[in-house]
This record gives structure tokens, sequence and C-alpha cells, in this order.
């Protein structure tokens, strides 16, 4: 390629110049500032950074270096006459030295460099501070004395002295290589150094030990010496105090004699420790195996490991009903693209179906079913699927309480794209198509601004052409729409009746000034006085994703993702009852194995709803919300003992909730003997050959460790002949079309990266 | 770029001309919240204009992704250590934010075909702007296609703007790969836009 072909294409990649932002962006991002941080440890502490190890060698290498170069220096200077010469130029540059008779037995040229500290330092003139700080400077003085040593004329008191000067420098070295032991010995504290300190050892002075961990810091110039700005801890605190108050005290004599600050000529000072001897834990922040921030923005919630029996045979989680995952993988796949795999949460896929579990007699609220075999999707013949399914009660919609709707719509300019407010239109009018007389609805809609369009009315007619007149434009405040729409719902609070703000939004949300813990705050207050939030996310990403996902938990409430006008209507039409009626509360699953038929356990999904199990029975936990005629499907893997006993107990499934309207909690259990298993995967009823191959899929696309054996094509082929059983069902002939989609879309991607 | 903060012993008050990006985060985490305007004046325009890179030049578009990339970096802002500079980490976020926008969802297939026919997604701005000139698209286009590596690297040079220097200690290379991978990108995009001189 030519250089002028180069530059072209260089040119053509920088593009055109983009102009200024517009103007409110600024306030925009201004107002999603948090109002609490957590800094990265290396940053919270001021100026301390981790000093990786090698540069530490490094750094004691060159102080050991300069050591021996100094006592070689040293050494041919012993005749006295070079060193005198350096000393009195020291002396003549302006520093006097003030207190000639002490101190002189170890280190030759100190006091030139470290005079105005010894009126604070002479008080341990003998202790391992001082002789330090004096031994810092030797080689500073010696590298300096060897660049004056020409310029200077012999007037000296300090006769005598040089002899012993090399003793200093070998002292220095010995010292140095305690240092550098140290390194090796990983002491905690000398891991941890300044910059700026840090910096200078690498090129200057040698510092002995005790001064390693105080870091002092002088400006290797000819005359230049920084003013202590460097603050360090010292190993004995009385004496940094002095040493301090002295720095400041000849600081602001220089600058009162009006010494130009580059001639002023300071040393040396410590302070305090400023950081506390532990780093700060960093908790639950840090990323798994050091992941790059990218990986951080997901709320990827990990993989549920295989559980020994042995250590803790119980299972226990919130019951999760939700399905958003299903539709945004759909939509992905539909688009030609691997969803990415924080995207892929397996109970929400899972519950997508239906398994066709009996619906409950009239008299209760909900129906267990347990059943299990072996699989096509585990390692070896020990382990065997089971599914465990719940089913609550339907309400018929003339028998239900009336409602009370606030639809809060988002209008802001992102809406626009793809039509999205266009399909939030259509399903709000088919929504309103099937309400019954006297349930009222309001709406609220936010762009910049928030405003109510409507008061809850039961003039259906009035909202759909208040619906079918909002128009996308401005920006996205969230915040402002979902007060509104809670004040409208307080307003004509229902008592006994079903209480609901409703949010659709493709998720582009600026939670406001106050961030989203407020709103997340007033959600909660509002669901426990029973206004719950149903969000509906419309055209959105990931991580708007899990902000309406938390908005919704936070309400009580559900959360569903549509992609298509079909998704609109199957979740605001076909399960208008299950989305308005709440008909358990706080509904928990425990499942208990029996250690000696199984060894070890699986949860295939619920990452994100985890419950101790001792405090399955504990009603103040918040958990799953379960509307009517809802199901949920959960998925394990097991393995079996060799010697599980003919008669035995595989798990106990038990369901604890609260009824709605109630204020006890209600325990069901239903066991699943080893005589239930089925012994063939083909013989397995197609619900739970169904719910393992859609779980497995999930896990394909969520790339899990435990999938790592398992093809798109198999679970494909199993799809499709379930498809087949079912009489073509779509629902399931659909997913096995998404499975044969992410057959190809993955060979395709690993043919790419085989030719990267 | 930040100025050194040595020598700056005092917390507060934080000098929002000269107070380093890690000054100004400290402050921000004791709760001066005016230290994190100051940062995001600083930074703000360049996440911006890689925005603008990115999608192709759609403003709207490229403010949300911006408003999305500090929200994420906030949220985030823990796992920052200082390593980098601020502003290369608020373009890692930036890129990050940008492909999982493309990755998603999007004008390949509309929302709903039936709704989608009859009325077509006019967006604010028209299409035109949005799509800026032929020839700057189909240099986006081509780009997007490169192999994954290639792309990222020839995204942080032209788009973040970022020097080779930090693209190689953000991506944990050497100077020497940056720029082979940069060769490599000029050869396939050469071949893909028939560049002549």
């Amino acid at each position: 390629m030519t250089r002028t072909t180069e530059r072209e294409l260089e040119r053509r990649l920088t593009g055109p110049p983009v102009g200024e932002p517009p103007p409110e962006l600024r306030d925009r991002l201004i107002g999603d500032i948090p109002h609490e941080i957590e800094l990265h440890p290396d940053l919270a502490e001021r100026r301390v950074v981790r000093f990786p190890s090698r540069q530490w060698r490094l750094a004691a290498a060159a102080t050991v270096v300069l050591a021996l170069t100094a006592a070689v220096t040293w050494r041919l200077w012993d005749d006295g006459a070079a060193m005198r010469a350096a000393v009195e130029a020291m002396a003549s540059d302006g520093v006097t030295e003030s207190e000639p008779t002490v101190s002189r037995s170890r280190v030759v040229a100190e006091e030139t460099a470290t005079d105005e500290l010894e009126a604070g330092a002479a008080g341990d003139r003998d202790s391992g501070t001082a002789a330090g700080a004096r031994q810092q400077t030797a080689t500073e003085t010696g590298r300096a004395g060897d660049a004056r040593a020409a310029e200077v004329s012999p007037r000296t008191d300090v006769a005598g002295t040089a002899a012993e000067a090399p003793e200093a420098a070998v002292v220095g070295q010995l010292r140095d290589e305690d240092a550098a032991s140290d390194i090796d010995g990983a002491k905690p504290q000398p891991a941890e150094r300044r910059n700026e300190a840090s910096d200078l050892k690498l090129r200057d002075a040698p510092a002995p030990r005790g001064e390693e961990d105080a870091r002092r810091a002088a400006e290797p110039g000819r005359d230049q010496l920084v003013v202590g700005s460097v603050e360090a801890p010292h190993p004995d605190p009385a004496p940094a105090a002095e040493l301090r108050q002295e720095e400041t005290r000849q600081a602001s004599k220089g600058a009162a004699a009006g010494v130009p600050k580059s001639e002023m000529r300071t040393v040396v000072t410590y302070a305090p420790p400023s950081w506390p001897v532990a780093p700060p834990s960093t908790g639950g922040t840090a990323e798994p195996n050091d992941a790059p921030y990218g990986d951080v923005f997901f709320r990827e919630y990990g993989v549920n490991p295989f559980v020994d029996t042995a250590d803790d045979a119980l299972s226990t989680f919130g019951l999760e009903v939700d399905t958003g995952s299903y539709t945004v993988v759909r939509r992905y796949l539909a688009d030609g693209h691997l969803p990415p795999r924080e995207a892929v949460r397996v109970e929400e896929i899972v519950n997508f179906f239906d398994y066709g579990d009996p619906a409950p007699r009239s008299a209760d609220d909900v129906q267990l079913s347990v059943e299990g075999a072996p699989s096509p999707y585990t390692d070896n013949d020990a382990y065997r699927v089971l599914r465990f399914g719940v089913r609550f009660r339907d309400v018929d919609t003339a028998a239900r309480p009336p409602a009370v709707l606030t639809f809060v719509v988002d209008v802001s300019g992102s809406m626009a794209r793809e039509n999205r407010l266009g399909l939030v239109q259509r399903a709000l009018a088919s929504l309103l198509a099937n309400l019954r007389s006297d349930d009222r609805v309001g709406l609220v809609v936010y762009g910049s601004v928030g405003e109510v369009v409507l008061e809850p009315t039961t003039d259906h007619e009035m909202v759909r052409r208040a619906i079918d007149r909002l128009a996308p434009g401005g920006s996205t405040n969230a915040e402002e729409g979902l007060v509104l729409g809670y004040r409208l719902a307080d307003e004509f609070y229902r008592s006994g009746g079903i209480n609901r703000v409703i949010l659709c939004s493709d998720g582009v949300a600026n939670v406001g000034r106050t961030g989203p813990e407020s709103i997340l705050a007033r959600i909660r207050s509002e669901a426990e006085r029973g206004i719950e939030l149903t969000s509906v996310g419309f055209g959105m990403g990931n991580y708007n994703d899990v902000l309406l996902e938390q908005l919704a938990d936070a309400g009580d409430g559900r959360y569903a993702y549509v992609d298509t006008f079909k998704e609109a209507r199957r979740l605001f039409v076909e399960e208008l009852t299950g989305t308005l009626l709440t008909v358990a509360h706080d509904a928990k699953v425990q499942v208990e194995f029996d250690p000696d038929v199984v060894t070890r356990w699986r949860l295939l999904g619920y990452e994100n709803r985890d419950v101790a199990d001792e405090r399955f029975r504990d009603p103040t936990v918040d958990a799953g919300e379960i509307g009517a005629g809802q199901h949920a499907t959960a998925v394990y893997e097991v393995k079996l003992a060799d010697d599980a006993p003919q008669r035995g107990t595989v798990a106990t499934l038990r369901l604890r909730y609260r009824p709605a309207g109630e204020n006890r909690e209600v325990e069901v259990e239903q066991r699943l003997a080893l005589a239930d298993l089925q012994r063939r995967w083909q013989d397995a009823p197609e619900s739970l050959r169904l719910a393992a191959s859609v779980a497995e899929l999930a896990e394909l696309l969520k790339g899990t460790y435990w999938a790592r054996g398992g093809s798109f094509e198999t679970v494909a082929r199993e799809l499709a002949r379930i498809a087949d059983e079912r009489d073509g069902d779509p629902q399931v002939a659909e997913v096995a079309r998404l499975a044969r989609t992410a057959a190809r879309l993955a060979g395709d991607r690993a043919a790419a990266d085989v030719e990267e | 770029m930040p100025a050194p903060d040595i020598g700056s012993r005092s917390e507060a008050p934080v000098d929002s001309a000269t107070a380093s990006d890690r000054a100004l985060l400290r402050a921000l985490a004791s709760g001066d919240r005016a230290a994190g305007e100051v940062l995001v004046e600083r930074t703000y325009r360049r996440v911006w204009s890689a925005h603008m890179k990115f999608t192709g030049g759609d403003a709207d578009l490229a403010a949300d992704l911006t408003q999305e990339t500090y929200r994420r970096a906030w949220a985030a802002i823990a796992s920052f250590d200082g390593r980098a500079a601020f502003a290369t980490w608020l373009y890692r976020i930036a890129y990050t934010t940008f492909l999982n926008h493309v990755r998603r969802p999007r004008r390949v297939v509309p929302l709903d075909p039936e709704v989608e026919a009859v009325a077509s997604d006019p967006g604010p701005n028209g299409e035109r702007q949005i799509l800026g000139t032929e020839r700057d698209l189909r240099v986006r286009q081509a780009v997007l296609a490169l192999p994954d590596a290639l792309r990222d690297t020839v995204a942080a040079r032209f788009w973040g703007d970022l020097p080779v220097r930090e693209i190689a200690a953000s991506e944990g290379i050497s100077e020497v790969a940056v720029r082979k991978r940069l060769r490599r990108a000029y050869g396939l995009l050469e071949a893909a836009l028939e560049v002549t001189s």
C-alpha cells in the first residue's frame, strides 16, 4: 500500500468534524452524576498506587548500583582534597553548616543538604530515623559534590570526615540489600508506594530501610530541591510532626526572605501514615477473573454450580414468572445475531412455555407438578433432569375486582425509532378493548417533562383518542413521568381494586437528578400501599433491561419485553388477568434432595432469585409475585447415587406463599419418588423434554460451563420432534426454528474465529 | 489531559481548572458533585464525538448513547483503577455501549412489520441527515465489517481519537501489535473501499 493510499484511508476513517454536542446534553449528563460513588481502592487512597514487583526489583537494583558507585567515588577521593572541595562547594552555595561538631561520625556531607533539618532532628540524631535521613543524602551529596568539585575553592572545617565516607556508602548498600530482601519477602507495606517517590527511587538516591516506607522525595536536580510536598508515613509519628513543622517554618522563612522557589533547598519530610494499614477490601465490586469493565454493565448473575447434596441438600429461591428474556433472545436471533450472554436468563426462557400442567382444583390456589428422566443433555447415565411445575389458579375477568390502570408512556425522541410508540399505541388500544367498563384508565406521558394527559376515567373512548394523539419528541425524563403516574394512582386509588402503574418505555430512561435509588424507594413504598408497577420494555438494550426489571421488582410487579404486536397482545390481553391480579405474594420454592438418592444437584437459572435456605419460612423475605393463571417451572440436573435405595425419594418440592389479601403464609409440597422417574428420555413426558431442551438452548446461548458438551443442532432436532408431537404447536415450532438459527450463527462465528 | 496533582495536599476545594481526574473523582466520592460536573465537562465532548462517529452522525442517537455511556461509567466507577487515563476508560465504555447498541435488534427487522409497512420511521431528523454522505456510510460499514480485533483498533484510533500508546495499554498488547492491526485493517479497507490515491 502506498503512503498516499494510506493517508487517503486515514483521512476517510477520521471523517468530517462532528461539530458541537447538543446544548441540553450536558445537563442530561450532569443530572446523571451519582450522589454517592465508591472508588477503586487504588484511587480511594490518595496517590497510592500498587507498585508492580518487577519495578520494585528494578528500583532496588538501581539503588544498589548507585550505592556502589558512590562507594567507589568516595574511595577515589580518599585523599580528601576533592572531597573537601566538594563539601566546601556546597557550603559556599549558601548552605550553612549549623552544627559541624555533631554527628559526623559516619556520614560525610549530610549536613550540607540536610542542615535545615538539624534543629528538628537533633533530638534523635542517633536514632535510626535520623541516620536514615542522613544516609539518603549521602549519595545525593556525593553526586552533587562530583559535579561541583571543579568550581570550588577549598575552605573547609570538615576535614577528617571524608575518610569515613565510604563507610556510609557501604552502610547504604547494606541497607538497600535489606530493603531488597524485604521486597522478596513480600512485606505488605513497602508494596504500596507513591508515584513520585517511586519514580525518584528509580533514578535516584538509595533509601535505607525504614525510609523505604517513608519514601521521601528530593528533586535530583542540582539547584532545585522541591520543598517537601510529599506526604509519607513515618515509622515514628513524633519526630514526623517535628520535621513537618520545621519544614513549614523553613519554607515560610525562605519565602519571606524572597528566595526564589527554585533555590529553596529543602529536604525530605515525613508525614504520618495517610492510609490504613490494610487497603479496603474490594468486597463484592471486583469483577470475576479481573474482567475488563466492559463486562460490568450487564447484570451478569453468574451460573449456578453443581452442589453436593452432602454439603447442602436444600435449594431455595424466589419464584419467577417473568418471560422477558425469551422475547429479547427471540428478537436477537430473528435479526440474525446471537444474543449477548448476559441477556439470557434461563428461567425466563423456560417459563415462557406452557407445559400443560393441570390447573389447581377449585378450592386451591396452586397445583404442583414433578417429573424426571434421563436426559441427552447431561454428562452420563447417572444424571437425571427434573422439572418442577407450579401453576396458580385463574381468575375469571368478570370475577376480578375493578382496576385502576395508570399508563406512563415514554414519548421521548427515541420512541420514534422502529415505530416503538406506534407499537405501544396499538398495544394500549387492544388492551382497552378488553377492559371492563368499570375499569379506570389514566395516561401520563413523559419526554423532556412529564405531563398528565388524562386522569383515570372509565370513558375508554376518551382514552383511545388520547392514545392516538401521542407523538414522540424530546429527551427522557422517566422519573418525572413515574412520579406523576403515582400521583394519579394515589389520587384515584381504589381500595379492594387492582391499582397498577404500567410503564411503557424503551428504557432509555433518565432517572432524573436524584438517581435510580430514590425512584426505587418511591416504587417500593407505593407497592406496600398496594399500587403495583408493571414495566414493559419496547426495543431496548441490556442495561435498560436491568433498570426496568429492577423497577418492576421493587414495585412487586412484572417486567416484560415486547418485540411484536403479537407479543403485546399476548401480554396485555391474553395474560391480562395474570398481569393485573396478583394471587400470591412472596412465592418461594424449596427443593429438598435426599442425600441417599441424589449425590449432587444443580438448578438451571434463577441465579438472581437466590434465597437463603434458612429464610424459606421467613415471611419478611421479598420474593416473587404471582398473577392469576400464571405458571412457573424450575429445571434441575441431579446425579443419582450408585447405591440409591429402590423406594427412595429423589426430592420434595415445597412452595410457600402468601395468598392475596391474607396475612398468613401457606405451604404446599409434592414428593418425587425414585420410582416416578422415567427410565428413558424417549418415554419422558413431552413437558419434561420441552423444558429440558429449552433450558439446554438457553444454557448454550449463555455459554455456560455445564452446557459445554452440548450442541444447538441436537436441541433443534429435539425441539422439532416435540413440535411435531404437539401437532406443530407454534410456540415450540418457533423455538425449534430459533435453535436452528442459533446453530447456524454459532457455526458462522466459529468459522470466523478460525479465520481470524 | 490532567495536570499532575503533585503537592495537592488538601481535599477541598478542588480547583476545577487544574485538578487531576483522580482528585476530582476523590472529591466526588467525598460528596462534591461539582467535581463530577467538572469531569463531565472535561470529557463529554470527546465521548459524544466518538458516538457521532460510531453512529455515522446521528446526533440524537449519539446524545442518547453518550448519556448511556456515562450512566454505565458511574455504575462501574469502582472498577476504574486509574491505570488508564479516565478519558480512555470512558472511551472503552462508550465503545461497548455502542457495540451493544448495534448488536441489539434494531432497524434490521422492523419491530412489527405490519405497522412498519404503514408508517415508516421518519425519525426526528430524517433519514438523510442520519446517514451522512454516501461515502461516509460506506467507510463506516466497511469498518464495522472488519474482524472484531481490527475493528476495535480502528475504531479506537480514528473514532475515539486515541493515540496508539493508549490503545496498546488499554488492550494489553504492544504498540507494534496495534500498528500491525491497523495495517491489516488498511489492507482490508483498501479492498473494500477501492481507495485509489
